[in-house]
């Protein structure tokens, strides 16, 4: 019996013991199903199908969710029980045991949620103890949450489409929330303390192992409604120990950042004659629980601070249902960003609603490289932040700034439902420093040397000990920035029909900028020691006879071949648009500065040309010695489109964006609706062929198919309860973003997806 | 072997528990957009209800909402009324109470930021409609929104109150949208 019980396990038993209370209470049934299905020529294949069940009466709810995947459009494939949960209510007392969803305030502390548009399930298996009376609330939980994530950084199974997780972030946790109401106000107290067990390098043996630490976050809100005011303000304060029980080595590299993170906003309703019906809504967040340099800005592996990820906070940010304004939301780091949001929205006579919304944020701090002399410079420049709090989100871009002005105007003429939108957008993604380090032949005031004449200053003639340095500070950042025109038309025909239009245009403007400053003199290798840069060739002669010969080729044709390895191939397509470019590597057999089958050309200065040219490090590619100073501020675009004659790429500073959409629809039966988009640039990445599908035949009779991606969606609903949806044809790419959280979707290429899903 | 026992287990008693079952709404403790809490069942003391799923950035939710409103407003004097349970997370929480003052919608209307409403209920598809009679028994439900949907949840709220042999007065949709385009539109928040 013993052994009966123990395979069945404690939920199964405590099942058994709930049963024949429902049995003999008054039950209600209930459950829900979702069944999902994809395939396309890109390999991108899912089945999956989520069973949820519910049974309740007066007192008692239990939900048990099973999924069967093989595998799931994003997670980890699991064929069972998935989540489960009794939760037990009876007058101002509530207690629920399983997987449980709890929010604190807005989420400064604790804000769990089931997301699988971006597969983060922050919820926690354990129970929730909760009182609720008129006059406060009090919440007791305890559990541990076991979150799956996608990291980049982490060495662990990364695979090509990033659908799996490849990090799992264990803790255990408890902590208490108490909201006291009176009258207009109210005030919360919490606390959350979590146990982290944490990957981590060994620092001695650079073996894996983990280490465990213990968050602790005490946080504080307030409330008012009074009349047409209302606000918010929630503050909550972060410390991140080592356990007692960790090594010495670990205590010695422990340095978390703690810090703080808050919250606020305002609305107001006006009520004057002018502006009756009009609101003003204001958005604060200062989040400083961590401080990341822009080198390891998503790195939550490596980051202890960056690990409490039932900490979702406001993101401060529009939602756009405009699909190309929703591409250029950020992701959020909820926990180093600083930002505000400005929305106004009221009536304008009877022509409709006018909105206007203002966004910004950045990081909180402003990044600086340090550089110590170092024979390998790249490996010893670290970043240098301090701790200040900003009480503005900064324009450097070294803080990753976003800013976003939306300005919409919707309403109704006649029967058509209108939308006209304009969104003007820009932001820093990524920002890097590049380094290169050398000896630069001169005496520097702290190299060490040989005073011959003994009188301690340096002379010309005496030998020094010539160390290496950096030369070279590179700086490259990627800037976005688009007009993007959302608009929308629906046609109310009567009957139950309607037709909608839906189209967007971006003009999108994308790429790197760079700013590059010579920390001290370009190095030369100065053969005949006049002190000068003189005109001297180096050439790879392979076979000694003083001219060029042998076959010339791309390092494309080298890759094809095999001879480069794909991980190398970074190193040779400099502009990553995975086709041999100007001024990238090549052969030059005959010496006459075209590629065209040859011998090898150390193209030194990346001018794509074989230059006379001594062995200098010409790091403005200016053919001259430059003395140190800021010499390079130049942008290169991620856009690129074909030249018809020569059938290179040549760069283009924008990209214009349209999606069209045209539906129609039956109430209460079915919708139809053709979605085509298309651009006018390819951008510089490798490049997937893309199959063309028998509807994209059909519309090739109409429409030009380069750079297009058509699809034609099918919604009907079977009856009140079941609804099918089915799409078939191409969908392009992108980030989508959902609760601030962003992750990349591979383009769906000439392929069906079919979701139905079931109410019973 | 632990897990699937378990799933047969439990698939196999909610099957028999479906079959002496009604399907009612749980009684859920709800969190009002004021802050304060309430309870399901609550709602239903004066009569049959709507509880609408919603969010601000669904636009078929939006398009819905000003019928629900008219419903609201109409039927409010047999009883009926209309809960609204916003979706949104809280990055958007403090537009909800700009959005439905703005528009000066008049039913009640709760949050469900992480929405586990939400899935007590079963709702899949934003916007979901239930309507529920005043036992708490599910009488309707509707997913999406479609234009001329209204036409369907108004015809099924008149066949509850004549079941229920309650009585009321009957609504001009057309009359009301008309009078409804003229002084109000939708906002994208």
């Amino acid at each position: 019996m013993l052994t009966l019980i123990s395979k069945l396990g404690k939920i199964t038993i405590g099942i058994f013991f709930l049963y024949p209370y429902f049995i003999y209470g008054q039950i209600s049934a209930g459950g829900s199903s979702t069944l999902k299905f994809g395939e396309s020529k890109n390999e991108f294949h899912y089945s999956e199908v989520l069973l949820n069940m519910n049974l309740s009466n007066e007192f008692l709810n239990t939900w048990f969710q099973f999924e069967y995947s093989k595998p799931p459009e994003i997670g980890m494939s699991i064929n069972g029980l998935r989540k489960f949960r009794v939760d037990y209510s009876n007058g101002p007392v509530e207690l629920s045991v399983g997987d449980i969803y709890k929010i604190w305030g807005r989420g400064l502390i604790l804000n769990q949620f089931d997301d699988q548009s971006v597969n983060l399930d922050n919820g926690y298996r354990g129970l929730s103890f909760s009182l609720i009376e008129d006059r406060y609330t009090f919440n007791l939980i305890s559990g541990i949450s076991n979150i799956n994530r996608i990291s980049q950084d982490y060495w662990q199974n990364i695979d090509q489409e990033s659908r799996k997780p490849n990090h799992l972030s264990k803790h255990s946790m408890f902590g208490s929330d108490l909201e006291l109401f009176r009258g207009p106000v109210s005030i919360g107290f919490s606390f959350l303390q979590s146990r982290e067990n944490h990957p981590i390098n060994n620092p001695v043996n650079m073996m894996a192992d983990s280490i465990d630490v213990i968050h602790r976050v005490n946080g504080f809100r307030t409330s008012i409604e009074q009349g047409s005011f209302s606000s918010y303000i929630e503050f909550s304060d972060k410390n991140t120990l080592l356990t007692k029980s960790e090594s010495v080595q670990y205590k010695s590299i422990f340095k978390p950042y703690n810090g703080f993170s808050l919250f606020g906003n305002i609305n107001y309703y006006f009520t004057n004659k002018f502006l009756d019906g009009w609101s003003l809504t204001m958005e604060y967040k200062n989040y400083n629980t961590t401080k990341l340099n822009p080198s390891e800005k998503d790195n939550f592996v490596k980051n202890y601070d960056m690990n409490l990820i039932f900490t979702q906070p406001p993101t401060v940010m529009r939602e756009h249902s405009s699909v190309f304004l929703a591409r250029l939301i950020p992701q959020v780091n909820f926990s180093d960003e600083v930002g505000y949001q400005i929305s106004l929205v009221g009536p304008v006579k009877s022509i409709g609603y006018f909105t206007l919304n203002y966004q910004a944020a950045s990081r909180t701090n402003i990044w600086g490289k340090t550089f110590p002399d170092s024979v390998n410079a790249l490996l010893a420049t670290e970043w240098d932040g301090d701790s200040s709090v900003t009480l503005k989100p900064y324009l450097d871009k070294v803080a990753l700034p976003f800013n976003e002005l939306y300005i919409e105007m919707e309403g109704y003429v006649n029967n058509i439902r209108y939308q006209l939108g304009l969104g003007l957008t820009k932001k820093v993604p990524d920002y890097h420093v590049l380094y290169n380090s050398g000896q630069n032949n001169i005496w520097d005031a702290n190299e060490d040397f040989t005073d011959f004449n003994n009188n301690d200053t340096w002379d010309s003639g005496e030998s020094f000990s010539d160390k290496y340095s950096i030369i070279n500070e590179k700086i490259e950042n990627k800037y976005v920035s688009a007009i993007t025109l959302p608009t929308l038309l629906n046609y109310n025909i009567g009957n139950g029909w309607s037709i909608d239009l839906k189209y967007e245009f971006q003009r999108l403007k994308s790429g790197t900028e760079f700013f590059a400053t010579l920390s001290s003199d370009e190095f030369f290798e100065d053969f005949d020691g006049d002190g000068e840069w003189d005109t001297a060739e180096i050439f790879d002669d392979a076979d000694g006879d003083g001219i060029w010969d042998a076959a010339e080729e791309t390092w494309y044709d080298l890759w094809q071949s095999g001879l480069i390895p794909d991980d190398q191939l970074y190193y040779y397509d400099i502009d990553e648009d995975g086709l041999y470019s100007e001024g990238e590597y090549f052969t030059d057999a005959d010496g006459d500065n075209q590629w065209d089958a040859g011998e090898i050309l150390y193209d030194q200065d990346g001018d794509g040309i074989w230059d006379d040219a001594e062995n200098l490090d010409d790091l403005n590619n200016d053919g001259l010695w430059s003395e140190k100073g800021i010499y390079l501020d130049s942008t290169k675009s991620n856009f690129y489109v074909i030249n018809s004659k020569t059938g290179l790429p040549n760069s283009k500073e924008f990209q214009n964006n349209h999606l069209i959409s045209l539906g129609v629809g039956k109430s209460p039966y079915w919708s139809l609706s053709l979605t085509i988009e298309s651009t006018s640039t390819y951008e510089y990445g490798p490049q997937k062929k893309s199959v063309t599908n028998p509807l994209e035949s059909f519309m090739g009779n109409i429409i030009d198919l380069e750079n297009k991606w058509i699809a034609l969606e099918l919604m009907i609903n079977i009856n009140s309860n079941t609804r099918l949806d089915l799409m078939y044809g191409t969908q392009r790419g992108g980030i989508i973003c959902s609760n601030g959280i962003c992750r990349y979707v591979e383009p769906f290429d000439d392929g069906f997806k079919l979701a139905l899903s079931t109410v019973f | 072997m632990k897990n699937s026992l378990l799933s047969k287990i439990v698939i196999v008693l909610f099957l028999i528990s479906f079959v002496f079952s009604q399907e009612k709404i749980p009684n859920l403790r709800l969190k009002m957009i004021n802050g304060k809490y309430a309870k399901l069942h609550d709602f239903l003391k004066d009569g049959p209800m709507i509880i609408d799923f919603w969010a601000t950035w669904c636009e078929p939710c939006k398009k819905q909402m000003k019928y629900l409103n008219i419903f609201n407003n109409h039927f409010k004097q047999s009883g009926f009324k209309v809960l609204a349970v916003n979706t949104d997370t809280p990055k958007s929480m403090s537009k909800v109470k700009s959005y439905v003052r703005t528009k000066k919608f008049e039913f009640e209307v709760a949050v469900d930021p992480n929405s586990q409403i939400k899935k007590k209920m079963k709702v899949l598809q934003m916007p979901t409609t239930i309507l529920v009679d005043q036992s708490g028994e599910i009488i309707f439900r509707h997913q999406g929104y479609l234009p001329g949907d209204e036409h369907d949840i108004l015809k099924e709220i008149y066949d509850l109150l004549d079941k229920t042999e309650i009585s009321y007065e009957k609504l001009n949709l057309n009359k009301n949208n008309n009078k409804q385009l003229k002084t109000g539109a939708d906002v994208d928040f």
